[in-house]
């Protein structure tokens, strides 16, 4: 065994040294304790870092356009999408045509429970809408009170006109097989899609071929998904 | 001689986590041991290949929560590596900068963990106080505390905020100031000499031989840190040193632990200072095709994620190698004739993480 | 100075008193209660009373009063050493949340009541039981011979040195029993490394005591006390001394440079482990007052026990005593626990040399004339 040929610690070390280090903590301790009584007190370095942190969601409905992407990205599924009734005048109409003739709004709905805070859905939202707060406090007696549907979820901001394309992807068209149902067009948040006669007839008409605006496109595939012929793929740019 | 098997876990407050050492004592005096790993076993590889590369991100920050950056750094690195991308030099900083935070942060986790081992509860408290400053510099810069979620296939999710800096030295500052409590308090201290010195010797050839890394190895006379051997980031443009010790004991593990903090907070200081502006963020292909395999440098020794793409969205396989899972083969080689009492010093100084040994 | 005799055998002669009227009242028709209240109102009877009295006052202060405020200071302490706050229950009337924590052990003894007495299928019942009880009365029983001052002692007995190192010598053996009876590996090294430990700290501890006895001629803590004050503390010149029957003291009650019987990160609580519920309580309070009796000890021995100004002398012996066990509290943590081979050999090796050369020292100063 290798013998060691260190510095020693010495007489002082068998009680003196360790003790000086621990009378300092304790005078500084005597007044003012590092710890903070949790609930009744918190310290202000703290709080101010807190406004950084990833806390609990909220969706600001006015910038939400319910492109679903948040629930696609999300890795423990916790983001479900619901639809909520709202009224004729809603300011925002950043939805899909079909949820305006019905006069539905779609936005997302967390599970917190098995939402682990990775903070990906607001990263990856064209929008902006996702905002995370500082609340961290969000433990409960009850499963079903960890489940926030979108309406608890809802604060209501600016609206902005603002898209980005975070997933980098937009939908190519496969004109042989398009049927030109115009369902994507109904569906797409965004509306960046317009249908236009292509090349294929049907009863000597022209079929309508969807034509993207990749300008506003968010890439979030909700048109491929929905293609009954399966003629949009997503591909990247 | 009579058999006593005794049980040190998994119920135990030995086991820095889910494992079970069983060691045939002889009076006080261990003869054998056998390490049962396995409790914890969660299958992180096999869901993997049902995920795409970014949702495996935060997986890969759950396989060790003590140090999870480092773990998410290493798939991406390795992602990026398959992917053939290269990141923005601003990004590499801010991902050092994370990295040696959560390097510190997570060896003041192990020298709370070791406190208690050697009967020293004050220095857990201590070493909390103190790590607790360095989770507050993390969730600055990544908007969490633990499992951070930080870097991404192609760079880092956010830039930091404005007042980082500024704040960031503050801490290092404040951690310089309390070098003194901790040598006063265990180097200087003859009973935590006693208990360290000359104990868990571990000869530079067994090392190697049992594929050691980490500190375990640089305890044994070896510098070998994957920081400078196979630079990655920007590790070879700042100004540190690797720290070794020669003895191959178990103080000598500890001081290459502690002095690797110090060492760090030197890294954050020159990567603060040398940071250059610009874009985090490059975009990474969606469905790459190849294999590549990457290590780094973990808090526990060498983290290699092996790769596998088949172009589709996510992996065809991902393997992660676990640095303790390795040293924990030089456990029954280390403690051989030592009592009971010093295989929590030797199993302290391994520093065992099971989240990440078990997968 | 309180006379705790004096007052004993007031309060008992008072109660005795009331009795006794009662007693003769009903004598004018049954007859022997007249003969009882005689007897009863006699001065042997009267003494018993009073040492019985005495006991009650002895025990009712070291165990409930002494202990609450000791193991506060403890707790607190080590809290504000360790950079926190420490126990903080605030008082059940109180709405705010920032206590002193004082009632916290009361609430702690009274969670530990509630819990249930486990013992292990295979453990030996009868000695499991008897292992806690051994422990508790030889801790109380110490406080029987240590003068609190001239007067407030229960029994000032010739030997009473002798008598305190002797009952404090018993507890490695219920520390052994305990181990082994519980059946468990863990406890059976524990009781192992108790027993072995505390053989080799006796006796130092009682070889440092051997350079006080010298200075004072008397084995009466009480004598020891007074020549005391006669000439000079003794824990000035035997300072050796006193160093070492701290470092044994301190391995005597396993506190934690030397706690390895119940090294909780390696035998998880050593001896203790299959212990629950108030039988735990009643070993870990044990400690505390074990402690204190090493703190009182020393106070005795090398500090003039009661001797100082102003303040009467019960008060300055608290005072004195305390300061010791918070020193004694400091060290334990701000040390890491040592291992048992070296633990040995500190006791084998470093104390009993030095404790032999304070007898030395001790038998110069004797010799010279200066005591």
């Amino acid at each position: 065994m290798a013998k060691a040929k260190r510095r020693s610690p010495g007489v002082k070390g068998w009680v003196i040294q360790p003790l000086r280090a621990t009378f300092r903590e304790t005078m500084s301790a005597l007044l003012k304790p590092e710890t903070i009584l949790y609930p009744y007190e918190s310290k202000e370095e703290r709080d101010e870092l807190r406004k950084y942190f990833r806390g609990q969601h909220r969706i600001d409905w006015l910038k939400c356009i319910g492109c679903q992407l948040c629930s696609r990205v999300c890795p423990n599924d916790c983001i479900t999408m619901e639809k909520v009734k709202v009224g004729e005048d809603y300011q925002e109409p950043s939805r899909s045509e079909m949820d305006e003739k019905k006069n539905v709004v779609l936005r997302p709905g967390v599970n917190i429970g098995r939402c682990l805070f990775c903070g990906n859905c607001s990263e990856y939202c064209p929008t902006g809408a996702w905002v995370h707060t500082s609340v961290v406090e969000l433990a409960d007696f009850s499963r079903d009170a960890l489940v926030f549907t979108a309406e608890q979820l809802k604060i209501e901001g600016k609206p902005t006109k603002e898209l980005k394309n975070r997933i980098e992807e937009n939908p190519k068209l496969d004109e042989e097989t398009c049927i030109g149902c115009k369902r994507c067009a109904r569906e797409c948040p965004t509306r960046c899609i317009v249908m236009i006669p292509g090349k294929k007839m049907r009863k000597d008409k022209p079929i309508e071929n969807p034509k993207f605006d990749y300008s506003i496109c968010i890439g979030c595939g909700t048109c491929a998904e929905i293609c009954p012929s399966d003629s949009l793929t997503m591909e990247e740019i | 001689m009579t058999d006593i098997w005794i049980n040190m876990g998994p119920q135990h407050p030995m086991t820095h986590g889910l494992f079970n050492l069983r060691i045939r004592v002889d009076g006080e005096t261990i003869v054998d041991a056998d390490p049962i790993l396995g409790y914890l076993h969660r299958g992180v590889e096999k869901l993997c290949e049902r995920r795409d590369y970014t949702q495996i991100i935060p997986l890969m920050d759950r396989l060790c929560y003590v140090s999870s950056l480092t773990w998410s750094h290493a798939y991406c690195l390795a992602a990026e590596e398959m992917m053939g991308i290269e990141i923005p030099e601003r990004a590499k900083y801010l991902r050092v900068i994370a990295l040696e935070l959560q390097r510190v942060a997570s060896h003041l986790m192990w020298l709370a963990a070791f406190g208690p081992d050697v009967g020293l509860i004050t220095a857990l408290l201590y070493a909390m106080r103190e790590r607790e400053y360095f989770l507050d510099m993390l969730q600055l810069m990544s908007g969490a505390r633990m499992n951070q979620n930080y870097p991404r296939i192609g760079g880092v999710r956010n830039d930091i905020p404005p007042e980082f800096p500024h704040k960031c030295l503050k801490v290092l500052d404040y951690f310089d100031g309390k070098r003194k409590l901790y040598r006063r308090l265990l180097d200087d201290s003859a009973i935590f000499m006693m208990r360290t010195e000359g104990v868990g010797y571990l000869s530079k050839e067994d090392a190697m031989n049992l594929g050691v890394t980490g500190q375990t190895l640089r305890g044994s006379n070896c510098p070998i840190d994957l920081r400078t051997h196979d630079p990655y980031e920007v590790y070879d443009e700042l100004d540190w040193e690797v720290q070794v010790a020669k003895e191959g004991d178990c103080y000598s593990r500890y001081t290459v632990r502690t002095n690797e903090m110090w060492e760090s907070c030197k890294i954050i200081r020159g990567a603060l200072k040398k940071m250059p502006k610009g874009p985090i963020r490059v975009k990474p292909p969606k469905r790459p095709k190849g294999q590549a395999f990457r290590r780094t440098e973990d808090s526990r020794g060498e983290a290699l994620i092996y790769i596998i793409g088949e172009g589709g969205e996510s992996p065809y396989r991902l393997k992660v190698r676990s640095p303790v899972f390795a040293n924990m083969r030089a456990v029954p080689v280390i403690l051989k004739g030592h009592t009971i009492a010093d295989l929590l010093v030797i199993m302290g100084t391994i520093d065992v993480c099971i989240g990440e040994t078990d997968k | 100075m309180i006379d705790l005799y004096g007052i004993s055998y007031g309060i008992g002669e008072w109660f005795m008193g009331i009795v006794a009227v009662i007693l003769d009242f009903f004598g004018q028709w049954i007859t022997p209660f007249q003969g009882l209240a005689d007897w009863l109102m006699r001065v042997e009877t009267l003494n018993l009373l009073a040492i019985l009295i005495e006991v009650m006052i002895m025990v009712v202060f070291v165990s409930i009063i002494n202990l609450f405020i000791i193991m506060w200071i403890e707790r607190k302490m080590y809290g504000r050493l360790q950079d926190r706050r420490g126990i903080m229950l605030p008082l059940p009337f109180r709405k705010i949340q920032k206590g002193t924590g004082f009632l916290q052990n009361l609430a702690d003894g009274m969670k530990l009541i509630q819990k249930e007495n486990i013992t292990p299928k295979n453990a030996d019942k009868w000695m499991f039981d008897i292992a806690p009880a051994i422990i508790v009365t030889t801790s109380v029983l110490v406080f029987v011979a240590i003068p609190f001052s001239e007067t407030f002692v229960v029994a000032e007995l010739e030997g009473g040195l002798i008598f305190i190192l002797a009952i404090l010598a018993i507890a490695p053996f219920a520390v052994l029993l305990a181990g082994w009876a519980s059946n468990n590996k863990y406890t059976l090294i524990g009781g192992m490394r108790g027993a072995a430990q505390m053989l080799a700290y006796e006796i130092p501890l009682i070889l440092a005591t051997v350079g006080v006895i010298l200075l004072a001629g008397s084995l009466n803590p009480v004598e020891i006390v007074l020549a005391q004050q006669r000439t000079i503390w003794y824990g000035i010149p035997l300072i050796l001394a006193l160093l070492v029957f701290l470092v044994a003291i301190v391995a005597e009650l396993e506190r934690l440079p030397f706690d390895i019987p119940e090294a909780e990160a390696e035998l998880v609580e050593g001896w203790l482990t299959e212990y629950s519920g108030m039988r735990f309580g009643l070993v870990f309070v044990a400690k505390w007052v074990r402690t204190y009796a090493g703190a009182a000890l020393i106070t005795v021995l090398f500090l003039g026990g009661w001797s100082g100004p102003i303040l009467p002398g019960e008060i300055w012996f608290i005072i004195k005593s305390y300061i010791v066990f918070i020193i004694i509290v400091w060290t334990t943590w701000s040390l890491p626990r040592t291992r048992i081979d070296q633990v040995l050999n500190i006791g084998w090796k470093r104390l009993i040399p030095l404790a032999l050369l304070s007898i030395v020292i001790a038998a110069v100063f004797k010799w010279v004339g200066w005591f």
